[in-house]
């Protein structure tokens, strides 16, 4: 194994073992989000704090940064203004203002993990939708940014060789 | 035309290409090195290799939408989109339909590469020889016309090309799909060796085998093995594959006797009645859409299949109405290409000790097994196909079909799922006369020129095909220990186009009034008129195509030298 990604896992770890996912998660809401500097292009600036935050309960920071962290909730918004079609971008938004309206946002993390669970297995389509799409960005967010891909993940780049056969308990986690 | 002042050029070329891809590529190499003047024409943009590769070596999080398409691209590339893995790490590398409109009268994705080097930069770099079984098919089972030439006739060409791009992979000793000259196959994986050791143990005929692909394990001047990254089709700086730009331009160039054109749209060849010989080319520069006409000795075409054809249907003249030398009216007729869509995922239970590291850039073959020599012809269709794919650890691609959120679902997905393995299958199309291209009557491109209609489907011997190659592949990963295996016939993948290894249409055979090359990629009618690439197939063998094409454009400018020194072009 690389040495330098040994030592900086052990880091992270050590971290994490700490402080409990809930209590980071907490954590993280009082301190500015990732990349301050962000200028919004779909969502406003209060949709943009509840997504943080669902996109964080979808992929928390445990050991690893989250998906806040690493800046999915800019990413869906990017995706939102330039890629998808505007009904699905109408409906999504709509969504988050119905949660904003139910004061998500001022709910315990249990009880915001119970609306999402609800919304999981919801039989209204809208929440459904709602629910799939915002998992299946944040998953594609996540695992495509340097956090998820190379923290989270492991992330090669040329290495110059194939290896057919590798141990896997010499990474021990999957490749990007 | 009346609308363009035409300026003939002072210069006159001994040769010119029209298209700097695969095979505009070899023709360009193969014309200067023999000492001929060469005007290569691109219809696209320049391309600086190693500069121009923008994309080369981003992560994934350099991309501001991680690849996807903003919805103004989605418009734009509207009909090529359909291939499912156009993004925008090599958009660039792709024409835009908005702008080089076709008219689909049946389904068809037609998709090219505007600049130098044409889809060689974004091509699958997958190279097989065909065989005589290939070339004798035609003849043996009364579909189309017979080949005019012989593996013997291409083999030599074939080492001769695949010494230059090359070609690693396996030597199999198959006389279905010849050896050639390899380099140091890439390494299959535990579980594809698995696999490779049930079939033998299953099968006498039936063999898993690293794809031999143009990607270098061995130096090659300054082209360097490959370095494991990953995806080729952005471009490669160490000129670890072989493209147009990396290998046989800049040998070209190096001669000094490479006149390289970029925004050069030939719009028609013209033809000079008293000396029966095609007398030069008509040029737009899309740009400033000026227009001149370039003269030489020789013309190659090898602007793709699809666009070869097109030129030749619009080179029109008192002596040949319906395109140059088309007289006998089988230019545009028997199109072919793969036909895809045939996907199997399965699970491989074991190896979980096991992973891989680096990103190969090339799967394993599954060559041929069907109606082979010896064999018993299969009831219900002729020829065959072959399969791709590979075998890999599921990643966090799993994550998408994984119920929950939360901390569990990410530990989860950082631990790799089973061994997976997935394939697509290629099949051979036979030569149809109604699968047809001609030029619309009425529509044409910013720059006049009629767009191309496209007719094309697959019929019932494909049909045939497709479940034969479905069952016995899900059967035979069954026997290799696969678990859970998907067998799928997309039928979106059957659209013709969408193997990109569209060709046929300006056929080679023996007889003029029923082909339009002679064996030797020589326009019957017009003697110093090549069409070296996809267009000049009499027949589809499920190989990859490329590399066929290569052999023979650098077959046809030895034999085009030779006929000019003796005087008969």
């Amino acid at each position: 194994m690389d040495r330098r990604f040994a030592l900086k896992n052990l880091t992270l770890s050590g971290m994490g073992l700490a402080l409990s996912p809930a209590l980071l998660s907490a954590l993280q809401s009082c301190t500015p989000g990732y990349d301050p500097g962000y200028a919004l292009q779909a969502l406003t600036a209060k949709q943009d704090q509840l997504l943080a935050q669902l996109v964080e309960l979808i992929i928390p920071t445990t050991d690893t940064p989250g998906a806040r962290a690493a800046g999915v909730h800019h990413y869906i918004d990017r995706v939102l203004a330039q890629v998808k079609a505007p009904e699905m971008v109408r409906a999504f938004c709509a969504m988050l203002d119905r949660l904003q309206d139910d004061g998500f946002l001022a709910q315990r993390t249990e009880a915001q993990v119970e609306t999402l669970q609800q919304m999981e297995q919801a039989t209204a389509p809208d929440e459904r939708a709602f629910f799939g799409q915002l998992k299946s960005m944040t998953i594609h967010g996540y695992y495509t940014s340097k956090i998820g891909a190379s923290e989270e993940l492991k992330y090669v780049h040329a290495t110059g060789f194939y290896n057919g056969e590798m141990d896997y308990s010499e990474v021990g986690r999957n490749f990007y | 035309m009346e609308n363009f002042e035409l300026k003939k050029q002072a210069q006159k070329y001994d040769a010119i290409v029209i298209g700097s891809g695969i095979s505009g590529g070899w023709a360009a190499k193969e014309l200067c090195e023999k000492g001929l003047k060469t005007l290569v024409l691109e219809r696209g943009r320049p391309i600086e290799h190693r500069t121009d590769y923008i994309t080369e070596h981003k992560a994934p999080w350099e991309f501001e939408l991680r690849g996807d398409l903003t919805r103004e691209e989605q418009e734009a590339y509207s009909q090529n989109a359909r291939i499912g893995y156009l993004d925008k790490t090599a958009l660039h590398f792709f024409a835009k339909d908005s702008e080089s409109p076709y008219v689909e009268e049946k389904p068809f994705v037609w998709a090219r590469g505007y600049q130098v080097g044409g889809k060689s930069i974004t091509w699958g770099r997958y190279t097989f020889r065909i065989s005589d079984m290939d070339f004798e098919a035609n003849q043996r089972d009364g579909h189309g016309v017979d080949w005019p030439i012989r593996y013997a006739d291409i083999a030599p060409w074939y080492a001769y090309v695949e010494k230059f791009a090359g070609i690693s992979g396996e030597h199999l000793g198959l006389a279905h799909l010849p050896d050639g000259e390899f380099q140091r196959p890439m390494e299959l994986n535990v579980v594809e060796k698995h696999i490779r050791k049930r079939f033998r143990e299953e099968y006498n005929d039936r063999y898993l085998t690293i794809a031999r692909a143009a990607v270098l394990t061995e130096q090659i001047g300054d082209r360097v093995p490959c370095h494991y990254c990953g995806p080729c089709w952005r471009g490669c700086s160490t000129g670890s594959y072989f493209s147009s730009v990396s290998s046989t331009l800049p040998a070209a160039a190096a001669t000094g006797n490479l006149t390289l054109r970029p925004y050069s749209v030939a719009q028609r060849i013209t033809y000079d009645p008293h000396s029966g010989k095609a007398s030069g080319v008509v040029v737009i520069d899309p740009e400033t859409r000026e227009t001149m006409e370039f003269q030489a000795d020789l013309i190659f075409v090898c602007a793709s299949a699809m666009a070869s054809t097109q030129l030749l249907m619009n080179s029109k003249s008192e002596s040949f109405p319906e395109g140059i030398g088309n007289t006998s009216g089988v230019l545009g007729h028997y199109l072919m290409d793969h036909h895809l869509g045939l996907e199997i995922s399965a699970t491989m239970p074991g190896f979980e000790d096991k992973t891989t590291m680096g990103n190969r850039p090339v799967g394993f073959y599954i060559p041929r097994y069907r109606n082979l020599e010896g064999q018993a012809p299969m009831p219900g269709f002729l020829r065959g196909y072959g399969w791709e794919g590979s075998a890999y650890r599921e990643s966090w691609g799993k994550a998408y079909g994984l119920e929950g959120f939360g901390a569990d679902f990410k530990k989860e997905v950082r631990q790799a799922g089973p061994w997976q393995v997935g394939m697509w299958g290629f099949g051979e199309t036979l030569p149809y006369y109604d699968n047809h291209v001609r030029l619309h009557e009425t529509e044409t491109d910013d720059l006049g020129i009629p767009k191309l209609v496209f007719s094309a489907e697959i019929k019932d011997n494909e049909k045939a095909m497709r479940k034969d190659s479905l069952a016995t592949m899900a059967e035979m990963l069954e026997k290799a220990g696969c678990k859970d295996i998907a067998a799928i016939d997309n039928p979106d993948g059957a659209i013709p186009g969408y193997g990109i290894h569209e060709m046929g249409t300006a056929r080679m055979g023996r007889d003029p009034k029923t082909s339009y090359l002679n064996g030797f990629n020589q326009s019957h009618e017009v003697r110093n008129l090549f069409v070296t690439d996809g267009a000049c197939m009499t027949s589809s063998p499920c190989q990859n195509p490329s590399i066929t094409y290569m052999a023979l454009t650098a077959r046809a400018v030895d034999y085009a030298i030779d006929q000019k020194k003796k005087k008969n072009i």
